[in-house]
């Protein structure tokens, strides 16, 4: 079998979401880095493989694909995954499959990475002027994020979908781990995300920091560029 | 096999797309109309149903699923629709869960955008016309109907497939709500239009029967035709 080509640049959340998964079931695929920061994904090679032109995507031979939440469905069929990635069980599955949805217009849109670009991206690296008034209000679309995902998804349970971990923490995790990057943790004052985030951690072993490096680096790098946020 | 109860108001596109996806496969169900009008998705006895306080939702028994799409993915494993709605196949699958998932932001956001500035914020909002707003959401819609029509209908008679899947329900349903306001978006995209034409007939009357509640709201309105390239 052909390797899996895996087109993906670690900063962005969603490919570190389908990076975990590949390197927790080991499965084979040829990494392909994508810098989004130097435009390598405007390229017209890329388009080729991507017309949408963002990443994560998939070549898995003749197929090719793009959005990270169905690649990680079709990697958990594909490769016979163990199954408290992506319970067959349709109930299991359903919950599953409820966070998954409300994650794109919500986890993504309102969380960690709306604030990420009102304090960093957006004035540092785009020139942008934002608003003092802006930038708080990415605060409070992330506080109110994080209180419908404690609410409705991660309740009382060690993961989203009960017991075991699963591709819906996946997702949920690197979008909102992302504000670390400007020393602001989700964590703080959430004892149940707190130790979801542990729980994922132990989950994932080595496999964790292994992935997480590039975004270490780039918290170094960037760790003078902000003032302290008051979170 | 008792029914699904089926918490919807048919004002809303992923109500219709689940009520039209029961209707052409027999699943029997107890309709619950929802007064969004009068916010009774936030009554305490509704959000005792479903939390998240949002239509449409299902109860199986006494199983609840929220999300339009997670309900048509349980509905179709649930009652062993034929494969096409989701196809088993694995590469089959993916393609309509990519149109899913690119679908919240682009086809969805695109379109409850120009209808929601050009019908609702004049009318029931009482705001003026917010003419930067609609200028800004049609050009999404634009660049959202230009991915439908180049890709995901590039080849195939329906959205990443030969056979009409929820994937389909899913788009038509946000279109409909603009042919209310005179924008046709098959209007010069000829994939789009043929599709959308083919959607339709499959969906035979349940079509008009799942529009009539959408259809006079619409017309109570008394807009002008709206433009749209």
């Amino acid at each position: 079998m052909a390797k899996l080509e895996y087109y993906f640049d670690p900063l962005s959340e969603p490919c570190r979401s389908v990076q975990l998964f590949l390197e927790a079931n080991k499965i084979p695929y040829e990494p392909k880095l994508t810098d989004l920061l130097s435009d390598e994904n405007r390229k017209e090679e890329f388009k080729k493989i991507n017309p949408l032109q963002t990443v994560p995507a998939i070549v898995d031979g003749d197929f090719k694909m793009f959005e990270s939440v169905a690649i990680l469905q079709y990697l958990a069929a594909k490769f016979s995954t163990p199954d408290h990635w992506y319970p067959s069980e349709i109930t299991k599955r359903a919950r599953i499959d409820e966070y998954l949805h409300w994650h794109h217009m919500n986890t993504r849109w309102k969380g960690g990475l709306l604030v990420v670009m009102k304090y960093l991206y957006q004035p540092h690296y785009y020139k942008e002027d934002i608003s003092e008034e802006d930038k708080k209000a990415s605060i409070v679309a992330l506080k109110a994020t994080l209180d419908a995902f404690e609410k409705y998804f991660l309740q009382d349970h060690p993961f989203i979908a009960g017991d075991e971990i699963s591709i819906a923490d996946l997702m949920a995790i690197e979008e909102l781990i992302e504000p670390d990057i400007i020393g602001v943790y989700v964590g703080k004052g959430r004892p149940r995300v707190e130790a979801w985030h542990n729980n994922i951690k132990i989950a994932l072993g080595s496999v964790y920091d292994q992935v997480h490096q590039p975004l270490y680096q780039h918290m170094e790098d960037v760790k003078n560029l902000v003032p302290p946020i008051d979170y | 096999m008792s029914k699904i109860d089926f918490y919807s108001h048919l004002g809303s596109q992923p109500c219709r797309a689940v009520q039209i996806f029961m209707k052409m496969n027999n699943i029997p169900f107890n309709y619950h109309h929802i007064d969004l009008a009068k916010g009774e998705q936030k009554s305490e006895a509704y959000l005792k149903i479903n939390p998240l306080g949002k239509v449409p939702a299902i109860k199986d028994g006494d199983f609840v699923v929220a999300e339009s799409m997670a309900i048509l993915e349980y509905l179709a494993a649930k009652f062993s629709t034929p494969d096409h709605w989701y196809p088993k196949d694995a590469a089959a699958r993916a393609k309509i869960n990519e149109y899913l998932c690119w679908h919240h932001a682009n086809t969805r956001e695109g379109a409850t955008g120009v209808f929601v500035h050009v019908a609702i914020e004049p009318t029931i909002r009482q705001q003026p016309r917010n003419e930067e707003a609609i200028k800004a959401s049609k050009t999404k819609l634009s660049a959202t109907l230009d991915m439908i029509e180049n890709y995901f209908l590039k080849g195939t008679s329906f959205i990443s497939s030969n056979e009409i899947s929820i994937a389909d329900l899913l788009a038509l349903n946000e279109f409909t709500e603009l042919d209310g306001i005179g924008i046709d978006v098959g209007k010069n995209r000829p994939n789009i239009k043929a599709w959308k034409e083919r959607v339709t007939a499959k969906i035979g009357s349940h079509y008009d029967e799942s529009h009539e509640v959408l259809n006079a709201f619409i017309k109570q309105l008394n807009l002008a035709t709206e433009s749209f390239e």
